[in-house]
């Protein structure tokens, strides 16, 4: 690769870049606490309701034919609660799940399709279903190939309904 | 078109997608979100969950594509899919948080497990009172031998020039026949 041609491009560039030099005037810290640390009130609830939220998700794999797990995390990629299969790493999965839904938003959005319902994966072996669950959480649930789809999203609609006052 | 892919990695809070947003000439394309753990909510509000992704364009056609990683090591699927296609790499440091560099090693041995391309250790934060020296984070990260340890400079992820510089100084790596 010639990357001779483009090292002095770069060179160019920076040339270019007429940022006058700093004045020493008093440094700003470059991380601003924007925020008293202490503050997550989600946590709190989040801790009291962890048991009713296991109990929803233990109920729903165990009633709804052909779903095989669920995992509900949050935005940064924590798990919240889970039921999964298992040869299935809850930490893994939860920060798989997060990112997939905020790629997915940010392709929805790039691409002008508007607000995202759903990412869908769906594989030889079955379904995964990204949905978000109020703004504090994201609900991953897989099926297998044999769920009829509209009962899959129709109980997936049911079960945020249930989930998302739990954990807002 | 000829691209050449440059991974900034490095753990949460050194400034990575801050880096990118600061060369980039292109909106960045960044998935932050909210930060619910606590020992990182002290630290900043937004986290990277899947990637960054800034460009540059130069006319003779080439393209400088960066790619920003997530800090927590949860998110080890995106660094090994992100560094499989590099063409070299930049490890952020926070040189004022010294909890972070165990961190900072793994991230560094998982890297250099999946691949031998070029390196480079950028020390943000180096501005605070007790950031530490480059000669001592060397040792922390376990770059002891100085012959073949991969060239560790100070970059202001904030300042354009200073990003610029540390991209120049991979580039003229990426030049140079490797040593280790």
């Amino acid at each position: 690769m010639d990357l001779g041609n483009l090292l002095k491009r770069l060179k160019v560039a920076l040339e270019q870049v007429s940022t006058p030099p700093e004045p020493s005037n008093p440094i700003s810290p470059v991380l601003p606490l924007e925020e008293p640390p202490n503050q997550s009130p989600i946590r709190e609830k989040i801790m009291i309701n962890a048991s009713m939220l296991q109990d929803v998700l233990q109920n729903f794999v165990s009633g709804t034919s052909d779903v095989q797990g669920i995992a509900l995390v949050s935005p940064d990629g924590l798990a919240l609660a889970s039921v999964l299969p298992g040869e299935m790493d809850e930490e893994r999965t939860a920060a798989m799940s997060a990112s997939m839904l905020s790629l997915g938003e940010r392709i929805g959005r790039e691409l002008a399709r508007g607000s995202i319902d759903r990412i869908v994966v769906e594989g030889e072996k079955g379904y995964g279903v990204l949905v978000g669950c109020g703004i504090d959480a994201v609900l991953l649930v897989l099926a297998s190939s044999a769920v009829k789809q509209g009962i899959l999203f129709l109980e997936i609609k049911r079960i945020v309904a249930k989930l998302a006052p739990l954990v807002s | 078109m000829e691209i050449l892919r440059v991974v900034v990695t490095g753990s949460v809070g050194a400034g990575k997608t801050t880096f990118i947003r600061t060369i980039s000439e292109i909106e960045v394309v960044d998935t932050d979100k909210r930060v619910t753990e606590e020992e990182t909510a002290d630290i900043k509000s937004q986290t990277t969950v899947a990637f960054d992704f800034g460009r540059l364009n130069f006319e003779s056609g080439r393209s400088l594509h960066i790619y920003g990683t997530p800090g927590q090591e949860r998110f080890e699927f995106i660094w090994d899919m992100l560094i499989q296609k590099a063409h070299a790499y930049i490890i952020l440091v926070n040189a004022h948080r010294p909890e972070d560099f165990r961190s900072t090693r793994r991230i560094l041995k998982f890297m250099s497990q999946k691949v031998q391309i070029p390196l480079l250790i950028g020390l943000t934060h180096t501005d605070y009172p007790d950031a530490w020296s480059p000669s001592d984070i060397a040792i922390a990260l376990g770059l002891t031998d100085e012959s073949t340890r991969p060239p560790i400079i100070a970059v202001n992820a904030t300042d354009r020039s200073s990003v610029f510089a540390a991209m120049i100084t991979l580039i003229e790596l990426m030049q140079t026949p490797m040593l280790h």
